[in-house]
């Protein structure tokens, strides 16, 4: 079956289509999930992002302007709305955002379970740039290709590479360290 | 967590790699939050078609009203003794009865270059002989 383009699946959501907006949310569920986990460092806020982001989108499809390009479009939005709730939950705690990754300690020895490979991963992300977590993401964890992600952040092909080999480097020297000792450390 | 062609392997973080029905249930919640809208959507794209007919047939109807209007009003208003010069030659058989009783408005325009014509052709005629 021949894949429909974004532009195509936009413009029958734009008319109600349900299979064409489920084939939008079907698509970009993973990656706006990894984006939002990249601003947000945690799962459930991620989740709770992504998901109000499909609805903001679906309520907005006429401001896309270049609806082939929805991938890049949807992921701005994701990124703004995780912004803002961390802007939000900061002014409601009345306190600088502290992720559950640094609250607990890290122990090496329950790292197997995915809870805590989980933890792990986040803390060792932690005080790497957003733009290089969600390269991280999504060239490592989603699959997509260097021009793919490029395209969809609005990047060129040599700075996303040179951000993913940052960004591994940068993640595998965290772990390490965490695994060693504990969350300590800032991208260089 | 290093794989050989460089990658990371950070499937810790993907909550489908814990939970398997976690993607599903993702869409789910997102189609039914998307539910409304969607629906407002196909209703707005039934009312714009509903909308064009409805269109169409507001310019529609009054002129076709006016359009029967003005044909009854003609029918109604043609009173004339006899048919004008214009429908004499449009239509045979008035040029029949016209040729029976005679044209009630005078000639037709043509009719009287031709006589015209037809003089100074008697004229012509005339001189040569």
């Amino acid at each position: 079956m021949i894949e429909r383009s974004d532009g195509e699946l936009v413009a029958e959501a734009r008319r109600g289509s349900t299979e064409a907006f489920g084939a939008l949310v079907k698509r970009y569920m993973r990656p706006g999930y990894l984006v939002a986990l990249s601003v947000t460092g945690s799962a459930e806020d991620a989740e709770d992002v992504a998901q109000e982001a499909f609805v903001v989108a679906l309520e907005r499809l006429e401001d896309c302007r270049d609806p082939d390009r929805f991938g890049g479009w949807f992921l701005t939005i994701v990124r703004n709305r995780a912004r803002n709730y961390l802007r939000r939950e900061r002014l409601r705690r009345g306190e600088e955002m502290d992720p559950e990754t640094s609250k607990k300690g890290t122990d090496p020895e329950g790292a197997l379970e995915g809870w805590e490979i989980r933890r792990l991963l986040l803390a060792a992300m932690e005080g790497l740039s957003v733009v290089r977590r969600e390269i991280l993401l999504l060239h490592d964890l989603e699959g997509w290709k260097h021009r793919e992600i490029g395209e969809r952040l609005g990047l060129p092909d040599g700075t996303v590479r040179s951000h993913l080999h940052f960004a591994r480097k940068y993640v595998r020297e965290r772990l390490e360290k965490i695994l060693k000792s504990g969350p300590k450390g800032e991208e260089p | 967590m290093k794989r050989s062609d460089g990658r990371l392997s950070l499937h810790g973080l993907d909550p489908g790699s814990r939970d398997p029905g976690y993607w599903a249930r993702f869409y789910r919640v997102v189609m039914a939050r998307a539910g409304p809208e969607l629906a407002r959507r196909r209703g707005e794209a039934t009312v714009e078609m509903a909308d064009v007919v409805a269109s169409w047939s507001r310019a529609l109807v009054p002129m076709a009203l006016l359009a029967a209007a003005l044909a009854g009003l003609l029918l109604m208003g043609k009173r004339t003794p006899g048919p004008s010069p214009w429908e004499v030659v449009a239509s045979p058989t008035a040029l029949e009865e016209a040729l029976l009783q005679g044209v009630s408005h005078g000639p037709a325009p043509w009719m009287a270059v031709g006589v015209a014509e037809l003089d100074e052709l008697a004229y012509l005629n005339g001189t040569r002989r």
